[in-house]
């Protein structure tokens, strides 16, 4: 039997894609998923801004863009969704024009919002997926409780200075999620941000495209394609210093008072802090004969 | 028993900026022990007061995290690659 002639629309779609159409364990299936496939990207600076491009030029089929902050000179090192041309402009709107610019056939929404506990709940319904691109530890911890919560699959990143880490936490049963990995927030003392302590430019770019190269298998590797694995339960470091990557286990908290407790509720925690539940223990969790895991966990449920 | 210690990222700072500091411990409470005498604050900056491991610090023994097992009694063989992390947020 002959097929019929492609049309414009056809022959365009694969040529833009043609070396995702040709590569083993991508394929046409492959892509027609990735064209599906919805993500969440919260944040598009330094991290944002390479996951932003990358998905949007794989075709992912909806993006959107949570940021609530303009275009500043200091964003331009490393920030490259924005131009100087954008400066003073919302982020969310430089990256769209940048964006559609790539790849006109991504539906992408902004939302000109700051990060809360309602506007993350409210939107994560509508995605596939997350990508955690933020800039602070309050919002880390918002996005992983709505997360866990929802059972939307999170593709970690985070960035200072010469380093980075990238995870994903995909919910399912076995898999820990960011406060097994770290169960709170640093006091602003220990741990400065990349306005005091800086960041070396190129580091944001190479975990943000970590992170979309994770969003991007795990959305084949779920429509059955064969893409090897992703960092489930592995966190992966970055040095800048020594161009070294290092994997270390990343375990599930059997007594993780949000990923591992059914009645964890989001809305009782406060962001605003420390990150930390209300009444939760001194003692490190995982050490399952000193700290009782309920503790931590009954100020949490609703 | 000799093994390798590691600070990654902005903890560095801590040990001075060493990349990979050699020294004899049996266990992570002895190199953290070792480590005070040599750095100045180690102790303050791995450990809350009552000596527990800082909820923000992670350390692993080869790619295994510590508290997983024994926590700070954690025994160590003769090689170990000792690596200690903070949490960092920036994006």
């Amino acid at each position: 039997m002959v097929s019929p002639p492609k049309t414009d629309k056809q022959q365009d779609w694969h040529n833009r894609y043609a070396r995702h159409i040709v590569l083993e364990g991508v394929g046409e299936s492959g892509q027609k998923a990735l064209n599906r496939a919805s993500v969440l990207i919260v944040g598009t600076g330094g991290l944002g801004s390479p996951a932003a491009f990358y998905l949007t030029a794989a075709g992912v089929g909806t993006l959107g863009l949570v940021d609530d902050d303009d275009v500043s000179l200091n964003n331009l090192q490393r920030q490259l969704l924005h131009g100087t041309s954008d400066i003073g402009r919302p982020k969310v709107h430089s990256a769209l024009e940048t964006l559609n610019e790539i790849n006109p056939e991504v539906n992408i929404h902004t939302y000109l919002e700051k990060v809360t506990p309602e506007i993350i709940w409210d939107l994560v319904s509508d995605y596939d997926l997350l990508v955690d691109a933020s800039d602070n530890f309050a919002t880390r911890f918002l996005i992983n409780d709505v997360c866990v919560q929802a059972g939307n699959p999170l593709v970690f990143g985070a960035v200072l200075q010469f380093s980075g880490q990238v995870t994903t936490f995909t919910q399912e049963d076995d898999c820990g999620c960011y406060r097994c990995l770290f169960p709170e927030a640093p006091p602003p003392q220990y741990v400065p941000t990349c306005e005091q302590a800086g960041i070396f430019g190129v580091i944001p770019g190479i975990i943000g495209t970590l992170q979309a190269a994770e969003a991007l298998k795990l959305i084949l590797g779920r429509s059955g394609h064969e893409v090897g694995t992703i960092l489930k339960n592995r966190l992966l470091l970055y040095d800048g210093k020594d161009s070294s990557f290092r994997t270390v286990k990343l375990s599930k908290n059997p007594g993780c008072p949000v990923c591992a407790d059914p009645a964890f509720n989001f809305r009782r925690v406060n962001y605003h802090n420390t990150c930390a539940l209300e009444g939760s223990p001194a003692t490190p969790l995982g050490s399952q004969s000193t700290a009782d895991p309920s503790v931590a966990a009954e100020a949490a449920k609703s | 028993m000799s093994v390798r210690v590691e600070f990654l990222g902005p903890l560095k700072q801590v040990v001075g900026g060493e990349d990979i500091i050699e020294l004899e411990a049996g266990t992570i409470a002895g190199v953290i022990e070792k480590l005070n005498e040599q750095y100045q604050g180690v102790t303050d900056r791995l450990l809350e007061p009552e000596g527990t491991l800082h909820r923000h610090i992670n350390i692993y023994i080869n790619e295994e995290d510590i508290r997983f097992k024994e926590q700070l009694q954690t025994a160590l063989s003769p090689g170990d690659v000792v690596t200690v992390i903070s949490a960092i947020a920036g994006g």
